[in-house]
């Protein structure tokens, strides 16, 4: 048994807390530009000021340490300052899918029981402690909590069957998260972060958090206006942005926009990539874009905080054409990969379930012990404490770890194990073929695999099946191949498979 | 001006259902217009109607429904001269 590969704590960053760092900028450098969205714009003084306002109100209103406050909000300045103000009073943020369904909103409320929900006035306050934020305050001021080992954030995940989990991140993970990412790309003052991603979904923090920790300026876009890309690039180009991070969904979204040509003049350099495997193909077209831009693969399941590894990409791996490498963990984070028998794996190029220990993994799930006791593992490795991410992940000879499937995405269909990821690559490799993805279905009581595929020219699925036989041996072929316009998105800007299988009238498996 | 919207919304909408059965103010993302598709409306009807959206009108909001597109185009001047 080797070394796994673990960062000493001498590597590891200092890890102030993000509430603490707010307020450190906000003595330092009171009047510098914090956070502005369509509505307002605060410098770090004022958005002490409002967090602290907002704590106030919140302690009048009863809220305290340990207790949830649920988020109602937008991509806004007014999430930030509420975020801010629940970590001033220890409460527990929840944020809530803006977009999502009453009832799935209503499923997450129940589960955390939270003492406030804040809201919009344009928001149906339809809970009974549902408030709007505007009249959430208080003149009595709080002094911040000790966040010393308190929980900062739960995040709903959807999970891929049914319902949600609440996962519960502690302030220090919250704060190694932030500053591991922080010390590897330098931010600092003069970064000016556009936030693109939806809140509720944790990557977002990626481009929320670290910016302001490092005391830069943060400019939060209404999200219905990003789903145009001028918006995007004229956003970037005019507030003169040096870092945004979204999705390679979005990515795909932007790419054939005519302004991406522009991209090169901006003062964007460091994008990171995440939430679902990075196309190596979508970052070369980038780059002929743009090849002033530092790009990076961050992974990192919502229980391991935000991002646990980053993989800054480069032209070599890009001409190999293979994966994106997921890079090597955080200081203080590591990585074990176990064998389908329980074993650890220690050979390179072999592939195993990715395991994760150290200084990121969650609290637990919320109010759900026996969920957490299935996935936090003490059984592994003696004396640690595992995450079982179902991410199956496979070493390269230079030590970058990389990302093969979900453990439940590789299927097995007439004995064959065949990854969907590595059949939807194939797929989308074709002539004309712009973009695809496979997803199993219930195929009359066998596993089936349909193709999604949206093309250039017009191909039909006959043509489809016959070139992707011509790459594939026929075990692996796909069992039915549908034509469509764009690959729907759900509200995570992730590839929306139920609506495609719904569309295209077949059951989930 | 509205039949040259919907024949754009034909054209570009990818809509799962036939336009002819909604009216002018259904909403057309609950129709199942995706967001890519929306994009996609927006620049044809750059291109026909001859304008350009500003980014105070980039909104999903905007291309909603026939009569939030009609009041957008006319805003910017659009004129409608038979319909």
């Amino acid at each position: 048994m080797g070394a796994p590969a673990v960062a000493t704590a001498k590597e590891a960053t200092a890890t102030r807390d993000i509430l603490a760092s707010v307020l450190d900028h906000s003595v330092a450098a009171p009047h510098r530009p914090a956070a502005k969205d369509g509505l307002r714009e605060l410098t770090y003084g004022e958005l002490r000021d409002a967090a602290a306002t907002l704590a106030a109100g919140l302690t009048a209103r009863g809220v305290t340490a340990g207790d949830r406050v649920a988020l109602q909000l937008p991509n806004s300045v007014d999430f930030l300052v509420s975020a801010l103000a629940c970590l001033w009073v220890g409460a527990i943020f929840v944020p809530l899918a803006a977009t999502d369904p009453p009832a799935r909103i209503a499923g997450v409320v129940d589960d955390c029981d939270p003492t406030l929900v804040l809201a919009n006035p344009g928001i149906a306050q339809w809970h009974p402690r549902a408030v709007d934020l505007a009249d959430v305050s208080g003149s009595t001021t709080v002094a911040p909590i000790d966040p010393a080992d308190r929980p900062a954030y739960a995040i709903y995940t959807s999970g891929t069957t049914g319902t949600p989990k609440g996962v519960v991140i502690g302030r220090q993970a919250f704060a190694t998260a932030v500053w591991s990412w922080n010390a590897m790309v330098g931010l600092d003052a003069d970064t000016r972060a556009m936030c693109v991603s939806p809140f509720h979904f944790d990557g977002s923090f990626a481009t929320l958090f670290p910016p302001i920790a490092a005391g830069g300026s943060l400019v939060i876009p209404s999200r219905d206006s990003l789903l145009f890309p001028r918006y995007f690039f004229r956003t970037l180009t005019r507030e003169r942005i040096t870092l945004t991070g979204f999705s390679p969904s979005y990515l795909r979204l932007l790419l054939p926009s005519k302004e991406l040509a522009g991209l090169a003049d901006t003062e964007l350099r460091i994008l990171p990539l995440g939430g679902e495997a990075c196309s190596p193909s979508d970052v070369a077209l980038l780059w002929e874009a743009a090849p002033q831009l530092r790009v990076f693969n961050r992974y990192g399941p919502t229980e391991t905080t935000i991002a646990v590894s980053h993989f800054e990409i480069t032209p070599d791996v890009i001409a190999g054409g293979g994966a994106v490498p997921i890079g090597q963990p955080h200081p203080g984070s590591s990585f074990h990969l176990i064998d389908g028998d329980g074993g650890l794996i220690d050979e390179p190029d072999h592939v195993g379930e990715l395991y994760i220990g150290g200084e990121q993994l969650m609290a637990g799930y919320w109010g759900a012990p026996d969920l957490t006791a299935q996935v936090l593992r003490t059984d592994v490795i003696p004396g640690q404490t595992l995450y079982r991410t179902g991410d199956l992940v496979r070493r390269d000879h230079t030590g970058n770890y990389i990302y093969v499937d979900r453990a439940d995405r590789v299927v097995k269909r007439n004995a064959v194990r065949i990854s969907l990821v590595e059949l939807g690559e194939v797929v989308r490799g074709l002539p004309g073929v712009t973009a695809a993805t496979c997803v199993a279905f219930d195929n009359d009581g066998d596993l089936g695999i349909a193709a999604f595929v949206v093309g250039a020219t017009p191909s039909t699925p006959a043509e489809l099946r016959r070139a992707t036989g011509e790459r594939l041996p026929a075990t692996m072929l796909p069992d039915s191949f549908h034509v469509v316009d764009a690959l729907p998105m759900t509200s995570s800007n992730k590839v929306d498979e139920r609506r495609l299988l719904a569309d295209a009238g077949l059951r989930a498996s | 001006m509205t039949d040259k919207i919907r024949s754009i919304l034909a054209e570009h909408g990818k809509l799962p259902v036939d336009l002819d059965t909604l009216t002018d103010d259904d909403d057309l993302y609950s129709a199942g217009m995706t967001s890519h598709a929306s994009v996609n409306v927006m620049l044809a009807l750059e291109d026909v109607f001859d304008v350009e959206f500003p980014d105070a009108m980039l909104r999903k909001s905007t291309f909603a429904s026939v009569s939030a597109i009609r009041d957008a185009l006319a805003t910017l001047g659009v004129t409608v001269l038979t319909d």
